[in-house]
Parts: structure tokens; C-alpha cells; sequence
């Protein structure tokens, strides 16, 4: 029986054991967790997993759906083909921070796919000042067609009143 | 060390040699300050200064990297092959190599050390 791959959705209120209890489930029933992000967003809990499992659909969704009722979660599942994943390295990281306005994501992506520049992982947090909330944005990239594009996207973004500040990642094998 | 793509050093227990000894050459990548290939016995960094986030892979753990903070300026003592004492300022990346081979003579692996961006750059404190 070949491997047959998932990539699981989920989320809900976060609370305590949503991570041990889906992953028991999981485990319980042979299924196998490949590359996972879990994680708290906002007020709720999100889990995005690769998952393995030979036996039939319908036995790893009614798995799931056992958990996710008693919890109050709601989930997707959906067959992916079986891949040999490869691996990106990042080399580059954007940092940015500020007063929160409308557009500061979509303008900052924008610029970065028009210089090739993959996003290999985006995390942006609100701070909790609600007189003045402050907007953090990191974005881990590969610059597919090296660098030296930037300075453009970094003038372009300035122009709009977005300073956003880039640094190399070297990476070093030791 | 070279046998792997992109190596700059090496440490003794990487290739099961229980010895305290690093090799460390970055001359190979460009416009970074370095003294070209050093081959450090007992090597003992004895100042640190400055910190900064970079990000590492290694020969011992193939196919993952991760974010790692170190010191950006350090200094170090060593012997040569001839028990000669050699004394080294280093930074940037080179000081980043170092620690990274000195850490693996005390059985760290980069992995010990990953931080967090999210964790480590906006923790919130209730005053």
C-alpha cells in the first residue's frame, strides 16, 4: 500500500490540549505527521500539518472529526500528492515597524514579487495599545534573482512612506 | 569540511575524534574579514561582545537550518599544531564560525541555540 500525504487544516478557540489531542489521535491511528505549523493566532489556535496515512480517507476524517467536535474546532483535509520536498533557504530578511495602517502587507508583497522575491515565511503582530497600535512585520525571503533589486523596492516602498529595513541572511555551515 | 557544499569549519567530534580541535576557514566567501584557514587546538573564547541573529546549517544535521544569536566580536586563545599559543580578535562571520565549531566540543549543537523571531524579538512584558 503506497503513502498517501494530507495536508490537514484546523482551528478554533484556542484552550488547553489541542495539540495533544489531535497529534493522539493522529497517532493512535498510524498516521504519520510530516512538516507541521501550529500555532496561536489572535484568540484562536491554527494547526497546518503535512499527514500520512495509508488507510482509507474516510477513517483519518472521522479521526479527526472526533477531536474537533469535542473541542469545538473545525478542519479541512485534503489529499496532496507525494512529494520529495525540497528545502528553501532563505536569504533574506525584512523587517518592518509602525503605525498600523491599511495596505502595509499588500504594498510591501507587491513590491517584493515584482523584484522575484519569494516569501518563504510572513509573521505580522499588532501590539495591544489601542490608543496607538504599533504594526511589527518579518518576512523571511529568497531572492531569487539576487539582491541588488531591492535598493529599488526599498526606494519605491520609502516613496510611500513605508521604511522597511533589509539584511542579508548568510547562512553558515559549521 | 569541504566535502560538504558551503563548509567553513569543522570540529573534531564531527568526525568522531574526541579531541579539542576546530578548523575554521571562511576566506572562501567574500568581502568578510577573516584569517584564512585556522586550525585552533584548545580554543577558548575569553570575550564576547555584541549580538546578532544569524542563521547556520551543519555537515552533522543535513537539510535543516535555523536562526541562531551569537556574539559579534570575540576573542580567542589557541594552540597551533607545534603547541605554539595563537591569540585571534574575530568577527562577524568568522566569530560566528568559531562559535559554532567551540560549541560543538562541548557537545552543542546549533539546534541548542535556535531562537525564535517571534519570541525572541516582541516578548511582552506586563509591568
Amino acid at each position: 500500500m503506497s503513502n498517501k500525504w494530507y495536508i490537514l487544516t484546523l482551528y478554533g478557540s484556542d484552550q488547553l490540549g489541542i495539540v495533544s489531542r489531535i497529534t493522539n489521535a493522529l497517532y493512535n491511528i498510524g498516521a504519520n505527521l510530516g512538516e507541521t505549523s501550529m500555532s496561536r493566532l489572535g484568540n484562536y489556535f491554527t494547526i497546518l500539518a503535512l499527514v500520512e496515512f495509508n488507510k482509507d480517507q474516510q477513517i483519518l476524517s472521522d479521526q479527526i472529526q472526533n477531536v474537533t467536535d469535542a473541542l469545538g474546532l473545525r478542519f479541512h483535509l485534503d489529499q496532496v500528492p507525494k512529494q520529495n520536498h525540497k528545502q528553501l533557504i532563505p536569504n533574506i530578511r525584512i523587517t518592518f515597524y509602525g503605525n498600523d495602517r491599511a495596505g502595509l502587507v499588500a504594498k510591501v508583497s507587491a513590491e517584493l514579487s515584482r523584484c522575484k522575491v519569494n516569501i518563504l515565511d510572513l509573521q505580522t503582530d499588532v501590539t495591544d495599545d489601542p490608543g496607538n497600535p504599533m504594526f511589527v512585520m518579518t518576512i523571511e525571503g529568497l531572492a531569487m534573482e539576487g539582491t541588488d533589486q531591492l535598493e529599488d523596492a526599498i526606494s519605491q516602498l520609502k516613496s510611500q512612506g513605508i521604511n522597511i529595513r533589509v539584511e542579508t541572511i548568510d547562512t553558515l555551515i559549521g | 569540511m569541504l566535502a560538504g557544499p558551503g563548509g567553513v569549519g569543522i570540529a573534531a567530534p564531527q568526525v568522531a575524534r574526541l579531541d579539542r580541535i576546530v578548523i575554521v576557514d571562511v576566506s572562501g566567501k567574500p568581502k568578510i574579514k577573516n584569517h584564512g584557514k585556522m586550525i585552533l587546538i584548545n580554543p577558548e573564547i575569553y570575550e564576547w561582545e555584541g549580538l546578532k541573529i544569524g542563521r547556520e546549517g551543519c555537515l552533522s544535521v543535513p537539510d535543516y537550518t535555523g536562526n541562531v544569536i551569537r556574539a559579534e566580536r570575540i576573542k580567542l586563545s589557541a594552540v597551533d599544531e607545534y603547541g605554539h599559543p595563537l591569540h585571534f580578535e574575530c568577527e562577524g562571520y568568522e566569530a560566528r564560525a568559531i562559535q559554532h565549531e567551540v560549541d560543538h566540543l562541548e557537545g552543542l549543537l546549533f539546534l541548542d541555540r535556535l531562537v525564535s523571531r517571534r519570541s525572541d524579538l516582541f516578548k511582552r512584558k506586563v509591568y
